[in-house]
């Protein structure tokens, strides 16, 4: 594919963001750096958002965040565009932060990011916190703790299932192309990953 | 059975929803671009790539090698074990060769040989030391060519170094 050309497009035909994408695409490839920081902030809190939940560490995150967005501007030249380029990116991301967990492996140091104003006024949250959960006393500080302490015990593969499905709301499909597997294992993985957590937070949840 | 699952994970899944409260600090995205920009600048006017990069574009088979050995050090174990022993192999039949080499030259015309010119030559430490290893059994490697068995002063060859001596004198 020629450097010029933009990123293949949807057969529904491109739509105006997607154009305005491509032509950033296609300016980044060429050493434009403001296009390029145009992409980045596009994508910056999706990109942060699954590294953290991946490692449940802000430090890492920012670290892992900052240099997959490198990595990928070095490998610009390289996307064929035969995904999107919020696919391509994503999976250096994944890969980069899957990479990081497997060389630090057992040595998970949590620096979890503080809860926003919402959390507190969240119906599912206030319900969990305040009427279901055998522990009433598990204040959300506690239940936050504990889910990602639970989310750490899992496999790498199984913990990005669940932070792109049940987290960041990614269909099967989605995860399918990030993941470079077929949706039976995503859907697989995603139920095993489940069936442990709810092992692991038992007393967390509802009874029912 | 999709709808089942999703019902018997419905309270796990309101727990979950918690992940998505979870913020980085005000402000952290303000400056995030400017210094993924500038890290990308910084490693441009430094004219680098990192080794990886450099790997996957020039020789991608050796990364994939070496992202096979990633967080297994088990497997590195082994194969710098393997590697050592096959090291040790080659120097243990080097040896071994060299040995038989040394034996097969300490017939009495090498010996005769060789002292003569030890006798005879310059006798600098670097050829004592080569001598003495060589007497002791060791495995000594010189290319001082005074080591090497002179041609017989008899030959029928005439020999360019030396001078024709006439007795016949005057009178």
């Amino acid at each position: 594919m020629n450097m010029a050309e933009p990123a293949a497009l949807p057969e529904s035909g491109p739509s105006a963001a997607q154009l305005v994408e491509n032509d950033l695409i296609r300016r980044a490839r060429t050493g434009d750096l403001e296009a390029y920081d145009d992409l980045v902030k596009r994508y910056q809190e999706r990109i942060y958002a699954t590294i953290y939940h991946m490692t449940s560490n802000h430090e890492d995150a920012s670290d892992l965040a900052q240099d997959s967005f490198i990595k990928a501007y070095q490998a610009l030249k390289s996307f064929k565009g035969g995904s999107s380029f919020y696919t391509w990116l994503y999976r250096i991301a994944v890969n980069k932060t899957i990479n990081f967990l497997k060389q630090r492996k057992n040595r998970n140091h949590m620096s979890l990011n503080d809860l926003d104003f919402n959390a507190e006024h969240d119906p599912d949250l206030v319900a969990l916190v305040s009427e279901n959960t055998p522990r009433r006393a598990a204040g959300l500080s506690e239940l936050q703790e504990k889910l990602n302490a639970a989310l750490l015990k899992l496999s790498e593969h199984h913990r990005l299932v669940v932070i792109l499905h049940d987290v960041q709301g990614q269909s099967h499909e989605e995860i399918a192309k990030v993941m470079n597997c077929n949706i039976g294992t995503v859907r697989s993985r995603l139920f095993y990953a489940r069936q442990q957590l709810q092992g692991f937070l038992a007393d967390y949840l509802k009874s029912t | 059975m999709s709808d089942n699952n999703e019902k018997d994970f419905s309270s796990l899944r309101q727990l979950l929803a918690l992940k998505r409260h979870e913020v980085p600090p005000p402000g952290y995205f303000d400056d995030f671009s400017g210094q993924v920009i500038a890290r990308i600048k910084a490693g441009e006017a430094r004219g680098e790539s990192p080794l990886s990069e450099r790997l996957a574009g020039e020789a991608p088979w050796m990364l994939r090698f070496m992202r096979f050995f990633e967080a297994k050090p088990a497997m590195v174990g082994s194969m710098a074990a393997a590697l050592f022993v096959i090291l040790l192999g080659g120097i243990f039949y080097s040896g071994s060769d060299s040995t038989d080499s040394i034996v097969l030259s300490q017939t009495p015309e090498a010996g005769t040989s060789n002292g003569s010119t030890l006798a005879t030559g310059p006798t600098s430490p670097q050829l004592m030391a080569a001598a003495g290893a060589a007497n002791a059994g060791g495995l000594a490697v010189t290319t001082n060519y005074s080591l090497q068995p002179v041609s017989s002063m008899f030959s029928s060859q005439p020999n360019p170094f030396t001078q024709p001596v006439s007795f016949t004198g005057g009178n």
